[in-house]
């Protein structure tokens, strides 16, 4: 009778598999709840960051490009160095890209920065034209943003002073202020001193702003 | 109340899946911030290096004694020799000149994967590479007066595409790995500077076309190196030109060439008996100055 009573003991009864599934429930709803919570925090984390990390990457291969932009004034063996904006939001220029991109894409060649219809901004490169005149130039092409809507550049030129560099200290800066610009046309035939880049993501205005030191009165920082 | 080993079982399981879950999101994060950490020291680094060539860039005329005269050397291995061929007076500077190129590769290369890679594959490549090289430099100089600074070397396009991807190989700025870990715990002033492998562009440019001799006051370390061809002498030199250079600097300026002169000669004494016997003596110049050598 003992031992049977023994193996009657070891089955579960239905009041205890009650008891474990409303603590399985209770913990479950409580656990589940949090995990949601940090799957859905993780997503909004994600997506930031995704898009930080788009601008930063933009910002580090501007950063590359945009101060090493080429006054066309230096083109003294007439390489057809340029400048210029068009339509507003594309910008032309030459750049120095350094002496370990290959035969075509080293040192001076031609960037265009401009928003293409699928809403990307793209940074297009081709070798200086008549560097090679009897070969198809290559264009190499970089999207260094996507979902942007809306892109502008704002130009600075000071004013030209006597020893060719305006300074700007912290407090307030020397000479007189000069012009802005939201284009640039080809026959100016100099760079601006300061460009800014405007790039509109999902309605949030980001800003890029370069100094140029190859403009003809370059602006420095003191 | 058996049920409570089902339960725990339960509850650890979740427990597990949690902090695995945890464990992932934890790694994702701290990748992302040493990538954005990197991102930035890069950024800072292409300042950095923007600067430093805007100011090799930056001319300054060249050191004039105070009786007016230039010194007639160069630090730096001339292209424009190569545009053109030998000719049967200069055929001993140029092949010395050809030969000190090929050696200044060597020694500036010699340590690194890619080259040691194509040394293996075609154990002649610096030279079959510099013979590419002075025929792209007679094309260019018969077609358009010839490349204008040196880091136009780049752009020549050889006719062996092996030999143009080793000279692209060569002409790249590439970070030493060790300056490419980042501390992002440090901050600011803290943080390391980036260090660059040498390149040959440093140590070439475009002159007038004469074959000048190379000022051992002035050339770097490796430009020596190729020249005496023993490192124990380049020892020698840099510390000796350090010592002439802090005597100069006492010397008052109505003296100074005259000291200049005593200095040269002493100099000269020294290192010239040290050149390997295939190097004219011609081809180097013992001129002391105020531009501080660099060693």
């Amino acid at each position: 009778m003992q031992h049977l009573q023994k193996i009657h003991r070891r089955f579960v009864t239905l009041l205890e598999v009650l008891i474990a599934m409303g603590l399985i429930t209770i913990l479950l709803t409580v656990l589940l709840g949090i995990y949601g919570q940090t799957v859905r925090t993780q997503q909004h984390v994600e997506q930031a960051l995704q898009s930080n990390f788009q601008l930063l990457y933009a910002q580090f291969r501007l950063n590359q490009v945009i101060p090493t932009i080429i006054n066309p004034v230096d083109d003294k063996d007439h390489y057809g160095y340029a400048f210029y904006t068009q339509d507003s939001d594309s910008l032309v220029f030459t750049y120095d890209n350094g002496t370990g991109s290959g035969t075509f894409f080293s040192n001076e060649v031609i960037g265009r920065l401009f928003l293409d219809e699928n809403k990307r901004l793209m940074f297009l490169t081709w070798p200086v034209p008549k560097r090679y005149p009897d070969v198809e130039p290559p264009v190499r092409t970089e999207v260094l943003l996507e979902n942007v809507d809306e892109l502008s550049f704002n130009f600075y030129r000071p004013v030209p002073i006597e020893n060719k560099r305006l300074a700007i200290s912290s407090e307030r800066a020397t000479g007189e202020y000069g012009d802005d610009f939201d284009t640039w046309n080809a026959d100016e035939e100099d760079i601006p001193a300061i460009i800014r880049i405007y790039v509109t993501i999902k309605g949030r205005q980001v800003e890029y702003a370069f100094l140029l030191s190859n403009a003809s009165t370059p602006v420095s920082y003191l | 109340m058996n049920v409570i080993p089902i339960v725990f079982s339960i509850l650890m399981l979740l427990a597990i899946i949690t902090y695995a879950q945890l464990q992932t999101f934890v790694l994702r994060n701290v990748s992302r911030v040493e990538y954005v950490c990197h991102m930035a020291n890069r950024s800072r680094d292409n300042i950095n290096l923007l600067q430093d060539q805007l100011y090799q860039d930056h001319k300054v005329p060249g050191e004039k004694s105070e009786n007016g005269n230039r010194v007639d050397a160069v630090s730096q291995v001339n292209l424009r020799i190569f545009e053109s061929e030998p000719t049967i007076q200069n055929q001993i500077f140029y092949d010395a000149h050809n030969e000190i190129v090929k050696r200044l590769i060597d020694i500036l290369y010699a340590n690194r994967p890619f080259y040691q890679d194509f040394e293996e594959k075609r154990p002649d490549v610096v030279n079959e590479l510099w013979r590419e090289v002075r025929q792209e430099l007679q094309r260019e100089k018969n077609q358009r007066q010839g490349i204008k600074k040196a880091k136009h070397l780049a752009n020549l396009r050889l006719g062996d595409p092996e030999l143009q991807e080793f000279l692209a190989n060569m002409l790249k700025r590439v970070q030493t790995p060790e300056s490419l870990i980042y501390d992002c715990q440090s901050k600011g002033s803290e943080s390391k500077k980036a260090v660059y492998y040498p390149n040959l562009i440093d140590y070439l440019a475009v002159q007038s076309s004469d074959m000048k001799p190379y000022r051992v006051w002035l050339a770097p370390r490796p430009l020596l190196l190729a020249i005496f061809q023993d490192p124990n002498v380049v020892d020698a030199i840099a510390v000796e030109r350090e010592q002439l250079y802090g005597q100069l600097k006492q010397v008052p300026k109505e003296r100074r060439d005259q000291v200049k002169n005593e200095m040269k000669f002493t100099f000269q004494r020294l290192f010239q008996n040290k050149l390997p016997s295939n190097i004219p003596e011609g081809i180097v110049n013992f001129d002391v100055s105020l531009s501080r050598p660099r060693n």
